[in-house]
C-alpha cells in the first residue's frame, strides 16, 4: 500500500524539489503541503498523512512547536524533520520530543527517500554533518 | 565726555570730609556726590560709576549695606571709616568691598593707589567671572555632545547588528534555498540520464555537486558568523551553549559551563553584539592562552548580567595589553560595551590565567527605546 507523504517547508523550491524525489519512489504518494505550520494545522488531518516531514524554521511558528502540536493530535503520525541550518545539536532533543527523524537539508537528495523508509521500519533517524 | 574719564561715586555725609576728598581727586576724577543712600541708590540707576568711596556711616541707612548693590554690579568700592575699628573693616571686605581708608590718613597718594587697584582687581575678578561662565557653558555643551556622540554610536553598534541579522536571513531564507534546489535538481539529472550520456556530463555533474555543496557550506558559515540562528530563536544563554559546542568541535577546546541564569534581553541586536564579545574572548582563549579547556560562565549580578571567559593559561600583563590599542581586540569590546554602560573587566599576570568579564546592565543607559 502507499504511503501517505505531507510536506510542511515555507520555500516553494524546496517543496517542488522533495515532490520531485518523492515521486521516484515506487510506494511514496504525496497527500498535501503547506508553507507554514498554521495553514497545515488546517488541512493535515484531512489528508490523513502516514508521514510528516517539516522544516524546523517556518515563519510563525516554528517547526518544533508544530511537532509538539501534531504529537498530541495526531499520535501516530511519523514525523520527520528537516533543517536547513546546522541544528545537529538539538538532534536529541528533537527526537526526544517525538519525531522519528532528523535530516539535513543539504543531505535531503541523497537521504531522504533513505530517512523516510527507515522511519517506515521502525528506526529512528538522523543525519549529521557538521558545518564550519 | 572724554574717554578715559574715571566716575567716582562718592558717598559721604558730612560736608567737611566730603569737600576734602573731592580735594584731593577732582584733578582727576570725574565726582559725583551722595550726602545719603537715598541719592546714592538713585545716582546707581543714572550713572555707572568706575569706583565708589563709602563712608559707612549715613544718616538713612547703614552704608554697609549698599556695599553688596555694587559690587554685584562689577563695581569696586572702598570704605572710608572715620576710627579705625577692626569690626567695621572685617564686616565690609565680608560683604565684598576692595579696600578701606582711614579718613585721618587720608592722602592723594593714597587715594589714586586705592581706587586704581579696587578698579584693576574687580575688573580680574569680572574677567574670572567670565570665564568660568564660559567655561560652565563649554562643560555643559560638551556634556550634552558627549551624550549625544554615545547615543549615536550606540545607535548605530546596534543598527550594525541589525543589519548583520538581515543579511544572515536573506542568506538562510533565500540563498541557501536556491541552492539547496540546485543540489536536488543536480541529482536528479544524475539519476535520470542514461548511462551513455551519463558517461559524458558525469564530470560537470560532479562539479556542480562540488560547487553547490560548498556554496551551501559557505553560507552555512556566514549566516552562522552573521549571527547564529540559535540566537535568533533561543536567546543569549542557549547561544552559549551552542558555542560551547562549536568552539570544542572547531577548535579542540573543552569549553565548561556555568550557567546560572536564563536572562534574556529584549533587545536582540544587542544579545548578537554580547554573543560575539563571548566569541571574540573564547578565541582569544583559543589564539593566545595555550590551553585546551576554559570555562565560560554566565550569571546575574543584581541589576547587571556577567558573562565570563576565563582560562588557565599563560596570561599576559593587564597593563601592557590594555594599553595597545587593538591588544587582542580587548580594548574595542571594552569601548562598545561602554556605549551601553557596560564594561569589560581583565584579571590576568603571566602563567595565571585569564578571566575577562563582560558585566552590562540588565536595563541600558542607552536603549533603542530612547
Amino acid at each position: 500500500m502507499m504511503k501517505r507523504i505531507y510536506i510542511i517547508d515555507d520555500h516553494a523550491i524546496m517543496r517542488q524539489s522533495y515532490r520531485l524525489l518523492l515521486r521516484r519512489h515506487g510506494a511514496l504518494e504525496i497527500c498535501g503541503e503547506a508553507a507554514s505550520a498554521e495553514a497545515a494545522l488546517i488541512d493535515i488531518e484531512n489528508a490523513h498523512p502516514d508521514l510528516v516531514l517539516i522544516d524546523m524554521s517556518l515563519p510563525v511558528m516554528d517547526g518544533l512547536e508544530l511537532l509538539q502540536i501534531l504529537g498530541k493530535r495526531l499520535p501516530h503520525l511519523h514525523v520527520l524533520m528537516v533543517s536547513g541550518h546546522n541544528d545537529s545539536h538539538f538532534i536529541d532533543g528533537i527526537l526526544a520530543q517525538g519525531a522519528h527523524g532528523y535530516l539535513s537539508k543539504d543531505m535531503a537528495p541523497k537521504q531522504l527517500l533513505d530517512a523516510i523508509e527507515q522511519i517506515f521500519a521502525g528506526h529512528l533517524y538522523r543525519s549529521d554533518t557538521i558545518a564550519s | 565726555m572724554p574717554k578715559n574719564v574715571t566716575n567716582l561715586l562718592l558717598i559721604e555725609d558730612d560736608d567737611v570730609d566730603r569737600e576734602a576728598i573731592r580735594r584731593l581727586l577732582q584733578h582727576r576724577y570725574t565726582i559725583v556726590e551722595a550726602p545719603t543712600a537715598q541719592v546714592a541708590l538713585t545716582l546707581i540707576e543714572t550713572m555707572r560709576p568706575h569706583c565708589v568711596l563709602l563712608d559707612y556711616r549715613l544718616p538713612d541707612i547703614d552704608g554697609l549695606q549698599l556695599i553688596p548693590k555694587f559690587t554685584a554690579a562689577y563695581i569696586p568700592v572702598i570704605v572710608t571709616t572715620g576710627e579705625e575699628s577692626p569690626e567695621v573693616i572685617v564686616d565690609a571686605m565680608r560683604l565684598g568691598a576692595q579696600d578701606y581708608l582711614v579718613k585721618s590718613a587720608l592722602s592723594k597718594v593714597a587715594l589714586e593707589h586705592a581706587i586704581s587697584n579696587a578698579i584693576e582687581k574687580i575688573g580680574l575678578q569680572h574677567n574670572v567671572m567670565l570665564q568660568q561662565q564660559q567655561l560652565q557653558e563649554q562643560a555643559t555643551e560638551l556634556r550634552r555632545r558627549n551624550v549625544q556622540v554615545r547615543r549615536l554610536a550606540s545607535a548605530l553598534t546596534l543598527a550594525e547588528q541589525r543589519e548583520r541579522r538581515r543579511i544572515s536571513q536573506i542568506l538562510h531564507d533565500h540563498v541557501q534555498q536556491m541552492l539547496f534546489g540546485i543540489q536536488m535538481r543536480t541529482h536528479m539529472i544524475d539519476l535520470d540520464v542514461t548511462p551513455e550520456v551519463h558517461a559524458v556530463i558525469q564530470e560537470h555533474l560532479a562539479s556542480i555537486t562540488q560547487l553547490t555543496d560548498d556554496a551551501i557550506k559557505a553560507t552555512r558559515t556566514l549566516t552562522v558568523e552573521l549571527s547564529p540562528p540559535v540566537l535568533q530563536s533561543k536567546g543569549l544563554v542557549e547561544a552559549c551553549r551552542w558555542l560551547a559546542e562549536q568552539m570544542a568541535k572547531l577548535h579542540n577546546i573543552d569549553v565548561q559551563l556555568d550557567i546560572q541564569t536564563d536572562y534574556q534581553f529584549a533587545s536582540e541586536e544587542l544579545s548578537i553584539l554580547i554573543f560575539q564579545f563571548a566569541r571574540e574572548l573564547l578565541f582569544n582563549v583559543v589564539k593566545h592562552a595555550n590551553v585546551t579547556e576554559a570555562k565560560l560562565s554566565i550569571r546575574e549580578e543584581g541589576d547587571r548580567l556577567l558573562v565570563s571567559i576565563q582560562d588557565r593559561g599563560c596570561g599576559f600583563e593587564t597593563g601592557e595589553v590594555l594599553q595597545r590599542p587593538r591588544g587582542y581586540g580587548i580594548h574595542s569590546i571594552h569601548e562598545r560595551l561602554e556605549l551601553f554602560g557596560g564594561r569589560l573587566e581583565v584579571e590576568s599576570a603571566p602563567n595565571n590565567g585569564t578571566c575577562a568579564t563582560i558585566n552590562v546592565p540588565k536595563t541600558l543607559a542607552f536603549s533603542e527605546a530612547e
